[in-house]
């Protein structure tokens, strides 16, 4: 049976292997691609437009996967893209996070204490706001404006300034609002911003933190998200990014499961160990549910 | 005592707006308090005891609709006096008011001492360490222990949350306290106790009292003029000693006689 690489389907010449281990591997082994012993010749053709014209040339020959995560399409390691991923996607979560509840708190509670026309527009903002999606307005920007990924945060935290949380805050404020030593503060005279800030913003926060928690990891999947869809930073590694190298190498067909697997797992570790962080400062912070 | 009024009201009214139409909740009550002197006013529930109080400490609720008459304290004329200067010279640091309700006055998130030092933080920017300083002091007056300045109010009894929401009234030592139903929800004996404090402060620092209550008993303690209120208006201004022996409007009287005594003449 003659062997050409280069006329034969690339199936039929390097049994199913891709080309760079096909190439140097012995065709009738079975399983674990071996490698074929023999002298095998690099031909270089260039074309130079000056005699003198320097030509450097590099051969690197991989023995195999290496790194604990394995590597990628550009023999890249895997762990490192993981390893950086995380302070990464870790740090837009938190900021997100941060960045919408102490913005929607703050308005809230703004509203709430002064009631009439400036409660009424935030609450018509909130109330349009929740109906824009999300998603598709940032798929939008990153498509026709920046993948940078400090812009989508930026986004992020605006599109959640009047997102449904100030419902939420408002009906917790809203009986703190009549309480009797917001009454007293104001008859010893504490300006109006005083009142919001420090006397009723304070009596929600126990309340607030485990619903804080628990919202980073929506953030975190919603960057891992928009790195699928190839919005993601184009310099900074992220899971999302490793995921959405994966799908267009087609690394589950091709049997890489290992190239899917870890940066899914690290999300799904990521989202549990906030949910349970969560759930457990909700038992600390909120005793009636303890008995729960 | 003979000197001249500490606080002058002057045919004073004020009204709301409900969905029924106005409610004049006060209606031209005129009276003085002279410095060192307690001035009691006596009144069934809804007939606008709080509404006078409010209106002396311009806190109205939001559906006031008209505050009228003349009302000066010293020498400043506070019906002239605009938000910001009253705010500045006279509310809290001239005249305090312990509010109705007082044992909920306090906020439940806020240690104790933090919340008595809020006013002098609020009104004369004081650090923490010169506030708190004050703050032991004027919990001593009351009758509570300093060492409670670290504590929440939930570890409090009643009585000791009462005691601070007068300590947090007294911190910027006003020469008038309004006491709006201070003792309303305890029990006789810690009524009485709060009665002999606000008593030896009365004597020790000279302040003025309004205490305003539904209580006859309890408000004889402290009394040396009473006022009583029905409907909006003052019908009965006198010494307290007349009118607790020989009240003169017959509302005053059936009051006095609706007070349950142990043998009944």
């Amino acid at each position: 049976m003659s062997r050409s690489p280069r006329t034969g389907a690339w199936s039929d010449a390097w049994g199913g292997l891709v080309p760079h281990i096909g190439l140097l591997a012995e065709p009738e082994s079975e399983g674990e691609p071996q490698v074929r012993e023999g002298r095998y010749t690099l031909l270089l053709e260039a074309v130079v437009f000056d005699a003198d014209a320097p030509l450097e040339a590099e051969l690197v020959l991989y023995g195999r996967v290496h790194g604990i995560a394995g590597t990628d399409h550009q023999r890249r390691d895997l762990s490192l893209a993981l390893m950086w991923g995380t302070p990464v996607t870790l740090a837009f979560g938190l900021i997100a996070a941060v960045g919408t509840t102490i913005t929607t708190l703050i308005i809230a509670a703004v509203g709430v204490w002064y009631r009439g026309w400036v409660d009424a527009v935030i609450q018509r903002l909130t109330e349009v706001n929740m109906i824009l999606p999300m998603l598709p307005i940032l798929v939008m920007v990153g498509t026709l404006y920046s993948t940078s990924i400090w812009l989508m945060l930026g986004v992020v935290v605006v599109l959640g300034i009047f997102s449904a949380g100030i419902k939420m805050y408002r009906v917790m404020l809203l009986p703190i609002r009549e309480a009797p030593y917001i009454e007293a503060a104001q008859a010893y005279g504490a300006s109006n911003l005083r009142i919001v800030m420090r006397y009723m913003i304070p009596r929600i926060l126990p309340v607030l933190i485990p619903t804080f928690v628990t919202l980073i990891p929506t953030f975190v999947f919603l960057e891992a998200s928009l790195a699928v869809l190839g919005l993601g930073d184009p310099v900074l590694p992220t899971w999302g990014k490793v995921l959405n190298d994966a799908q267009s190498q087609s690394a589950l067909y091709n049997g890489y499961t290992y190239w899917v697997v870890s940066p899914a797992v690290l999300l799904m570790l990521t989202g549990l160990g906030f949910a349970m962080l969560g759930f457990a400062m909700d038992r600390v912070f909120n005793p009636r549910l303890r008995s729960l | 005592m003979g000197d001249r009024p500490l606080l002058q009201v002057d045919n004073l009214s004020v009204q709301y707006r409900t969905r029924q139409g106005l409610v004049s909740a006060v209606d031209g009550v005129s009276f003085d308090v002279r410095p060192s002197e307690a001035l009691v006013v006596l009144g069934e529930s809804g007939c606008g005891k709080s509404s006078l109080a409010r209106a002396l400490m311009r806190v109205l609720p939001r559906n006031v609709y008209h505050v009228g008459g003349r009302v000066s304290f010293g020498d400043a004329d506070l019906t002239a006096m605009d938000a910001e200067h009253f705010r500045r010279e006279v509310q809290w640091s001239r005249m305090a008011l312990v509010m109705q309700a007082s044992m909920n006055a306090l906020n439940p998130v806020v240690r104790v001492g933090d919340q008595v030092a809020e006013p002098l933080r609020v009104l004369r920017g004081w650090p923490s360490g010169k506030a708190r300083a004050r703050v032991a002091e004027v919990l001593q007056l009351v009758g509570v222990s300093p060492d409670f300045m670290g504590r929440y109010p939930f570890e409090l009894s009643g009585g000791m949350r009462q005691r601070v929401v007068i300590a947090m009234a007294l911190v910027a030592e006003p020469e008038l306290v309004i006491l709006d139903e201070p003792t309303s929800a305890l029990d006789v004996l810690t009524q009485a106790s709060i009665m002999n404090a606000l008593k030896e402060i009365k004597r020790e620092l000279g302040t003025s009292f309004i205490l305003i209550t539904h209580d006859v008993a309890t408000s004889s303690e402290l009394a040396d003029r009473v006022a009583l209120m029905y409907a909006g208006q003052f019908v009965e201004v006198c010494d307290a000693a007349t009118f607790f022996s020989e009240p003169a409007h017959p509302y005053s009287r059936m009051l006095m006689a609706s007070v349950p005594r142990f043998r009944q003449a």
